[in-house]
């Protein structure tokens, strides 16, 4: 583990009063809500071992090569099926794109941020025009503001507790947020799930381990920036600067380039980024022996043991 | 345009502002402004303990 990632392990802690906030006021609603368990393939006797994969998940984030790449467009113009699992941040241009449940029925988004602002990226009338069709995964410690539009349109929610500490240890955050969970309708409480920090980790993990989809395809989960991006024009650099008490120098030393050499480019990572690609590498290489990872963004820092790169259009050729 | 749930916005709730709200307002500003200052640099925790390496989903606590 570095040092890099324990610092930011830390200070993402640190949002901790805000998410305890946000999970005591969706209380009353999750507690008669549907679990995300409800949604497993993983009952009666389908276990990880002995599961057989049938359909494909498409992940949608929002990284640059998603747009560079015109992968929108693609996915847009594509004729299969596949369960289309989309980041809170890309659910109404994805929808706007021509990606919605009249073309693809298996149709999810995740939402595992706490801030207020994710209320945004469902507020829309197309989102109401699809409500009755789209499944929204929710963190219980989203933000009320996300559980209340939800609610305003009749979308379908499905609540799940983010693991958060060691569930072995007494005064354990997730074990007393599993217990609070507990009610008629679900008396073992809200199942946990691991988030990966981020709403795209998070919905490769739904797709997998809650749906049992494989492959898993990803689209703008880039996870860095192409090596040529300034460092003051990365997406996290104010925050970092904020965070660091505008040490110019820390914040640029916590930057550094890696070779792709899946598809032989630079990859500029900030601290947060290399955060995020340290926590994925590490789940992947945990994960059962029948599911297929492939990067499609073209780009990007995701790459390494148990990861397979591809060209978005070629992978939709060969699946057809 | 037509009216939908979406874009219908409802009037604001005119609160009639005495001393307790007042400083109950000025608590919640100072919350949110400190939790927003503070600003973890990641979006969520990465769970990763030892031992727990292969756990992604655990449906009873």
């Amino acid at each position: 583990m570095s040092n890099n990632f324990e610092e930011l392990q830390k200070s993402t802690f640190s949002l901790m009063d805000m998410w305890l906030k946000n999970f005591a006021r969706n209380l009353p609603y999750i507690l008669e809500g549907n679990n995300i368990k409800d949604l497993s393939v993983f009952q009666n006797e389908i276990t990880y071992n002995n599961h057989n994969p049938t359909r494909t998940s498409i992940i949608i984030g929002k990284g640059p090569s998603v747009y560079e790449k015109n992968h929108l467009e693609i996915l847009s113009a594509n004729k299969e099926n596949n369960t289309i699992v989309c980041s809170d941040i890309m659910l109404i241009e994805t929808l706007k794109k021509g990606i919605t449940p009249d073309k693809f029925d298996d149709f999810y988004v995740l939402t595992v941020d706490g801030e207020d602002e994710q209320v945004e990226f469902y507020d829309d009338p197309i989102v109401e025009e699809y409500s009755n069709r789209i499944k929204v995964i929710l963190s219980t410690c989203t933000s009320p503001k996300v559980t209340k539009v939800c609610k305003k349109f009749g979308l379908n929610v499905f609540w799940f507790n983010p693991l958060i500490d060691d569930f072995r240890k007494e005064g354990s955050f997730s074990k007393i947020m599993n217990i609070m969970t507990r009610s008629e309708n679900n008396p073992k409480g809200i199942s946990s799930l691991q988030t990966g920090g981020n709403v795209a980790s998070n919905s490769w993990v739904f797709s997998w381990a809650i749906l049992g989809r494989s492959p898993i395809v990803l689209i703008g989960v880039d996870f860095g920036y192409p090596a040529s991006t300034s460092i003051e024009e990365t997406q996290h650099y104010q925050h970092l600067l904020k965070c660091y008490n505008n040490d110019v120098d820390r914040v640029k030393n916590g930057h550094r380039i890696i070779h792709n050499k899946d598809f032989d480019c630079d990859v500029l990572l900030d601290p947060i980024y290399d955060y995020y690609r340290e926590g994925f590498c590490n789940m992947v290489i945990h994960t059962p022996k029948w599911l297929r990872t492939i990067n499609a963004t073209e780009g990007g820092s995701l790459f390494g043991e148990n990861i397979e790169t591809m060209k978005f259009s070629e992978f939709l050729k060969i699946n057809k | 345009m037509p009216i939908t749930k979406a874009n219908y916005k409802l009037p604001e709730h005119e609160i009639n502002v005495n001393e307790k709200i007042k400083k109950h307002l000025e608590r919640k500003k100072f919350e949110d402004e400190s939790i927003r200052e503070r600003g973890a640099t990641g979006s969520f925790m990465i769970f990763r303990e030892e031992g727990l390496e292969d756990v992604f989903v655990v449906d009873e606590l």
